[in-house]
């Protein structure tokens, strides 16, 4: 039920922040659009005034993809180098704008302000920076325990040493959902890691590291619920999006619109989905507190 | 005496009409009796062979391929050409399961010993160490017509997880398992100058060479073994702890059979051809695509070739232990293969089953060179791939349909040969163990595939259908070179054709086939100059030509314009290839380029302008390593670059999120 409130109270935040949530999704186009950019001007060079683009439409056309590839490989490897230059730098934006989303969030019911979400993001982004590295160490440990057990298990996953593959589908059958159980704990514990960081505005972040776990395992089904909830609501987005972006073929100019529209659509509420979760983990924090407090 | 003669020539007819009835030759024809000893991994085996010399030569020696002597030791030409595989390493190094064969009794028909003057023979690289061609000196020579019978007693280990072949856990594959007899090749034949054997060492690249014969083959197996093999079932007899499978075949260049207690026996029939599958358990789902595919196969080629001429198919789904053995073609028996983790939308199953059933033509009846011209099946049965599963399985999706990612058989080809390093490596000419590293199957398989098609886009389907079917007419049951392939197009194109393509096509085969060069045409420029009004004083210096009223005023119908459009050569290869042009009013212009400059120029002079031109519009020429530049057009459409700008915008910002999803 706290769960179900808090999913609530997140989607409320998340309109009532409605001008956070654009400069948020805002941010996220103009960074694609500057890595994107010379991915057009390269478009324009080589298939500018050749019948190929246009001719490989509707679909995927596996020889023109091809033939790009072979021919322009290299400028096109350029264009992915310089595209991860800048998916760095965005993934440091995110860390500098979390310190604001959770302060704008932490004070519910209000309007967004601009200044106190500026102030906030710079003053919290060494601490979440070092969090984001200490929980991404912490993720790739886990997953590296796990590919070594199922490696380990599967005789170092030698197809000669395997009687059938079946043998390896059932072993990831069983592992794939504890994994995936806990790796969504571990971002559970972040979450309210960071939220912890950020409302008692500690400066170790170890303190709010141990206590963010300790506060999680002591209230696991209301945090872990809400973290599903939105995991799932995620799910149904993308699904949405897949389902309506294959139910057309995008060969003109209006249908490439709609699939251009659809697609922004889809990362505009994947933004709006990662709000809630934060609006709703705060409530959630707040809740536990103020009940911490008065006992 | 009356009654003798009619008797002598019923008797005559009969012989000849047998005789007749014999798809091949029938040169090697073997009687085997095997034993597996599955607890010693041992093949202990008697043998019948009865070799005819169809040469007018006399001979006076018998070679024959021991394929596993090449697992013998690290010394052997298969390992030292291949290195040790890390997967090999532990059996052989450390459990010692290196393999062997030997023969230990080989006898005449007049009961003469052949093992003394026996000797192991290196004709390929004089490597001393390699045992994988054994030289039979005859106390007796066989004669033009003759044919002599050699029995044999021989036993072999057999490996473990080896290239092709061999054992793990408790599933058999014997492929080159037995002391299979070399071709003669007389004077003539294929590249033979003089007669000789044809008896390469084994190679860790290429497979087999043999001559056509009759198989009687009994299999003695643990009685709780199922056997697949190549051939008719004739009987299973109980021998108490062991069975006995008895196998028959005629007219195949080979034998293999393979055996394991798990296999589940599907059987299915198409017009009298009994197709058996034998699989693991857990397998059984894929038996309709495999089924399916060896049924759209096989109504492909009597179709196009000839019906399947033999009355069994054994298709056999190796477990995933035995990965070893997949994707592997034997006469009348082949190896599928795939796994349950691959989606169905990627049809691994299919595109296998098809490949391994084209050689069935391509390899069995028309018994080429694996080892000097991989190309002439390779190659052929990859063009064949590429047809059939295009034809049945949709041409943009018949290899992936999955996720909205979809790739067709015939251009995954060019992705492989142009996606190499460097394409111009090598010539399809080499033999397999000639090719650089990497090069083999991109240039055998996929190089061959694309210019046979650049053939059927340049001639059409239907003469390109009429060249593979002489070609299958006359060579079936035979030992064709690429020069009788090559024969065979000249007198079909000459005949379909006339002179329209030269007066050979050897000019084809010199680029496509000897050559390494590539292939690649552009339209490289378009222009459209309005003409001026010729305005003053020319010829008569009283006949002023002056401005006309309308002068560039309004858009004039009676504007003209002279078009040039200019193509080019960018690569060496040369074909005859189609340029179209469009103009604005809508008339399209089809020319044709055929000689053999760098570029050519199109004039046109009229009231309309050329808008656009592609050259190569069909794309018949397959072989052109890039499509993209093949047109160019004034007016272009955006619709094309703003969709992949829209996917990339799309999959970045995606990528973004997910990976700030850490933070
Ligand atoms: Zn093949």
């Amino acid at each position: 039920m706290k769960a179900l409130k808090a999913y609530g109270i997140g989607w409320r935040e998340v309109f009532r922040k409605g001008k956070m949530w654009l400069l948020l999704y805002v941010l996220s186009f103009l960074f694609a659009l500057l890595a994107a950019l010379p991915f057009s001007g390269f478009l324009k060079e080589t298939l500018g005034d050749s019948l190929a683009a246009t001719q490989s439409l509707p679909g995927f056309n596996y020889t023109f993809v091809g033939d790009l590839l072979n021919t322009y490989g290299e400028s096109i490897s350029l264009i992915l180098n310089q595209s991860i230059g800048v998916m760095i730098l965005f993934v440091l934006l995110s860390i500098f704008l979390m310190g604001g989303i959770l302060v704008i969030l932490q004070f519910r019911n209000e309007a967004f302000d601009f200044s106190r979400f500026w102030m906030a993001s710079g003053r919290y982004f060494w601490r979440l920076l070092r969090l984001t590295i200490y929980f991404t160490i912490f993720q790739l440990l886990l997953l590296s325990i796990f590919a070594y057990i199922y490696s380990k298990l599967l005789n170092g996953l030698s197809p000669f040493e395997t009687e059938s593959e079946a043998d390896w589908i059932r072993l990831f059958y069983i592992l794939a959902p504890i994994y995936t159980f806990l790796a969504m704990t571990l971002s559970v514990v972040q979450d309210y890691a960071k939220i912890h960081i950020v409302h008692q505005d500690e400066r170790i972040i170890t303190k709010p590291f141990w206590e963010s776990f300790i506060i999680v395992f002591k209230n696991f089904i209301p945090f872990f619920l809400l973290y599903l909830l939105n995991t799932i609501t995620f799910l149904i987005f993308f699904g949405l999006y897949y389902v309506l972006g294959h139910s057309f073929q995008a060969h003109s100019m209006p249908t490439v619109a709609l699939l251009f529209l659809l697609g922004q659509a889809y990362i505009f509420f994947r933004i709006g989905v990662k709000i809630v979760n934060l609006a709703g983990a705060t409530y959630l924090y707040q809740e536990i507190r103020s009940t911490d407090i008065t006992n | 005496m009356h009654f003798r003669l009619i008797c002598i020539f019923i008797l005559l007819s009969f012989s000849s009409f047998a005789q007749e009835a014999a798809l091949s030759p029938r040169v090697a024809n073997y009687d085997m009796q095997v034993s597996l000893d599955t607890m010693q991994k041992k093949v202990t085996a008697h043998t019948t062979l009865r070799w005819k010399n169809i040469s007018t030569d006399t001979v006076g020696e018998l070679q024959f391929h021991l394929y596993y002597n090449a697992f013998r030791n690290t010394e052997s030409t298969f390992f030292k050409e291949r290195g040790l595989p890390d997967f090999f390493s532990k059996t052989l190094k450390e459990d010692c399961e290196w393999a062997w064969m030997e023969i230990q009794k080989m006898t005449d028909e007049d009961g003469n010993d052949l093992v003394p003057n026996m000797e192991y023979i290196q004709p390929d690289d004089d490597n001393a160490e390699d045992r994988t061609v054994l030289r039979v000196p005859l106390s007796k020579a066989v004669l033009p017509g003759e044919t002599i019978t050699i029995d044999y007693d021989w036993q072999s280990r057999v490996p473990r997880t080896m290239i092709r072949t061999g054992y793990n856990r408790d599933y058999y594959f014997m492929a080159q398992w037995f002391p299979k007899v070399g071709v003669y090749e007389p004077a003539g034949m294929r590249f033979a100058k003089k007669g000789q054997w044809n008896c390469h060492q084994y190679h860790s690249s290429g497979e087999y060479y043999s001559d056509f014969g009759v198989y009687n083959v009994d299999i003695t197996v643990p009685s709780d073994f199922i056997v697949g093999a190549s051939g008719v079932l004739q009987n299973v007899k109980d021998n108490g702890s062991t069975k006995t499978w008895s196998f028959y075949v005629e007219d195949v260049i080979d034998y293999t059979w393979s055996a394991s207690p798990h296999f589940v026996e599907q059987k299915e029939e198409w017009k009298g051809v009994s197709i058996r599958l034998l699989c693991y358990p857990d397998h059984e789902v894929f038996a309709k695509r495999y089924f399916d595919a060896i049924k759209n196969s096989l109504e492909f080629f009597e179709e196009h070739l000839w019906k399947y001429p033999y009355p069994t198919l054994t298709i056999i789904d190796p477990p995933f232990h035995g990965l070893f053995s997949v994707g592997m073609e034997y006469p009348t028996l082949i190896t599928t293969g795939t796994a349950l983790f691959i989606p169905d939308g990627v049809r691994t199953a299919e595109t296998l089953t098809v490949h391994e059933f084209i050689h069935q033509y391509f390899m069995q009846m028309v018994a080429t060179h694996e080892q000097e011209e991989p190309w002439l099946d390779e190659g052929f049965t990859t063009y064949y791939e590429g047809r059939i599963m295009d034809q049945y399985y949709g041409e943009h999706s018949s290899t992936i349909d999955w996720m909205g990612m979809k790739v067709g058989n015939a251009e995954y080809n060019r992705i492989e040969f142009f996606g190499m390093d460097n394409p111009e490596i090598a010539p399809n000419t080499l033999k397999s163990r000639e090719f650089p590293r990497g090069a083999y199957g991109p240039i055998s398989y996929n190089k061959t595939a694309i210019w046979m098609r650049t053939l059927e886009g340049m001639l059409g389907i239907e003469t390109m259908d009429e060249i593979m079917k002489t070609y299958f007419d006359r060579w079936k049951f035979n030992h064709p070179c690429r020069n009788d392939f090559i024969d065979v197009v000249n007198e079909v194109v000459r005949q379909k054709h006339g002179n329209e393509y030269g007066e050979d096509m050897n000019w084809f085969f010199d680029q496509v086939l000897y050559g390494t060069d590539l292939c690649d045409y552009t339209v490289s420029d378009i222009s459209n100059i309005e003409v001026k009004e010729k305005l003053g004083v020319f010829e008569q210096v009283n006949e002023c030509i002056k401005a006309t009223e309308t002068e560039s005023e309004e858009e004039d119908e009676n504007v003209i314009y002279e078009s040039t459009v200019e193509v080019e050569r960018l690569g060496n290869l040369a074909f005859p290839v189609d340029v179209r042009i469009e103009f604005e009013d809508g008339k399209v212009v089809l020319e044709q380029w055929k000689d053999r400059k760098r570029s050519k120029s199109y004039f046109y002079k009229g009231t309309t302008k050329v808008v656009c031109a592609e050259v190569d519009p069909d794309r018949k020429i397959y072989i052109d390593k890039n499509f993209l530049n093949n047109s160019l057009t004034k007016e272009p459409s955006k619709v094309g670059t703003r969709k992949y700008f829209t996917q990339f915008m799309f999959w970045l910002q995606n990528t973004m999120l997910s990976l700030s999803a850490m933070v």
